[in-house]
């Protein structure tokens, strides 16, 4: 029975309790921040949207015996058609009130005093009510 | 220290920390799912059921604490490690990406359940709970495998690494992301990864080496206790940076891999 835990793994199966322990093994050169503020300015869970932050380490298990990575990832830059109808569904099911405002921060390598590090490269911004979705900034 | 007080006191420190897992555990049913377990193949209906999750996580910690008290021994054992694996299963069935946190405390816990069973004569001799450490035999095997087991997660972990980005995962801006979109306090560790390239990237060189090579633990005994201090350092910067509670990662590491070289030396009717 030990056994099969050290050799199942090998057959790169992903299931508790075997595992190989995908933890952070994609090496991202970018990512993208998400965050959703309501009509008040406040910050709003994107849990509470129904939006799922997936892990950049195992978003593609092996065995896809059912569906993949949601379609709505908040480590990505959205487009415009993805709003629709999947964002304002659950804006509506998450008993928020519009519009919503969601900004999005591409994160990258930057260069800040001659010291290489990260930061903000690229952002958007967008505005979400009713069946209306705009993009306040390129 | 003794072998049997060695087995007593790693058998309640894992137990304590399957404790904080069951406790932890929650039913998520999501519209998605992710076969991270093996109950997510069963029909949603099963693993879903809140009653059922419910009778689990009561069983399992019950268990775990007449087991901890060698109440009823084997049958606690094995209904601790066993309802402690289809409570994790279930939880992590509805997660959206695995959680590995109670991953190794989970499967020591077996190996040791497995151990409860097969030396239950012996363990129910032990005339009282304070003096088991004394009476109770601790076989080498249970060591031996618990120690495989352990620093293969590692290795694999550094393996899958290799595999999904290759030498490339060595690149510190993935690190540099990570503590950016981590913590956002200003934690030291997270100050000084983000403050150039080249700290990150040579932690992330000593995190991958140190992860591959693990499993050379298992053969070579001087290794262990640098290994276990590079490991308990690396989860506690997990920790720190990202709030993932490896507990028993970090229980499991200081027991085989820090504790290992007085004990083993010192008993050798072990074997």
């Amino acid at each position: 029975m030990v056994l099969s835990f050290l050799l199942v793994p090998v057959g790169w199966v992903e299931l508790f309790p075997f595992s190989r322990f995908p933890m952070f093994s994609a090496a991202p050169r970018s990512l993208v921040v998400t965050r959703a503020y309501d009509s008040h300015g406040t910050e709003i869970p994107l849990a509470m949207l129904g939006i799922e932050v997936v892990s950049l380490a195992n978003d593609e298990p092996l065995l896809n015996v059912v569906p993949q990575r949601p379609l709505d990832s908040a480590y990505r830059f959205w487009e415009p058609n993805e709003f629709a109808p999947q964002i304002q569904t659950r804006i509506v099911s998450g008993g928020v009130l519009p519009p919503i405002r969601f900004a999005q921060e591409l994160i990258g390598p930057i260069d800040l005093e001659g010291r290489a590090t990260v930061g903000v490269v690229n952002f958007r911004a967008w505005l979400v009510w009713g069946d209306t979705v705009e993009l306040q900034s390129p | 220290m003794k072998s049997s007080t060695f087995g007593q006191l790693s058998l309640w420190a894992l137990l304590a920390a399957g404790l904080f897992y069951a406790l932890q555990a929650t039913l998520e049913p999501r519209a998605i799912l992710h076969p991270f377990s093996i109950t997510a193949l069963l029909p949603g209906s099963w693993w879903q059921n809140p009653t059922l999750f419910l009778v689990l996580k009561t069983v399992s910690i019950a268990a775990i604490l007449c087991w901890a008290l060698h109440l009823y021994t084997p049958v606690s054992a094995l209904l601790a490690s066993g309802g402690l694996l289809l409570l994790l299963s279930n939880s992590i069935a509805g997660q959206i990406y695995a959680r590995h946190q109670p991953y190794v405390p989970a499967v020591l816990l077996a190996i040791y359940a497995i151990w409860g069973v097969s030396r239950r004569a012996q363990i129910k001799s032990a005339p009282t709970l304070w003096r088991f450490g004394k009476a109770a035999h601790y076989p080498k095997w249970v060591y031996n495998l618990s120690l495989l087991y352990l620093t293969s997660t590692y290795s694999f972990a550094g393996l899958s690494k290799v595999i999904a980005s290759g030498a490339g995962w060595v690149n510190g801006v993935s690190l540099q992301l990570w503590c950016w979109s981590g913590s956002q306090s200003l934690v030291p560790i997270r100050a000084i990864c983000l403050y150039d390239r080249w700290i990150a990237l040579g932690a992330q060189t000593l995190v991958l080496l140190t992860e591959l090579t693990c499993v050379f633990c298992f053969f070579i005994h001087r290794l262990r206790r640098a290994y276990g201090l590079a490991l308990i350092g690396f989860h506690l910067s997990v920790e720190v940076l990202f709030g993932f509670h490896f507990y028993g990662n970090i229980i499991a590491v200081g027991l085989f891999l820090m504790m290992y070289p007085s004990w083993i030396r010192a008993d050798k009717s072990a074997h």
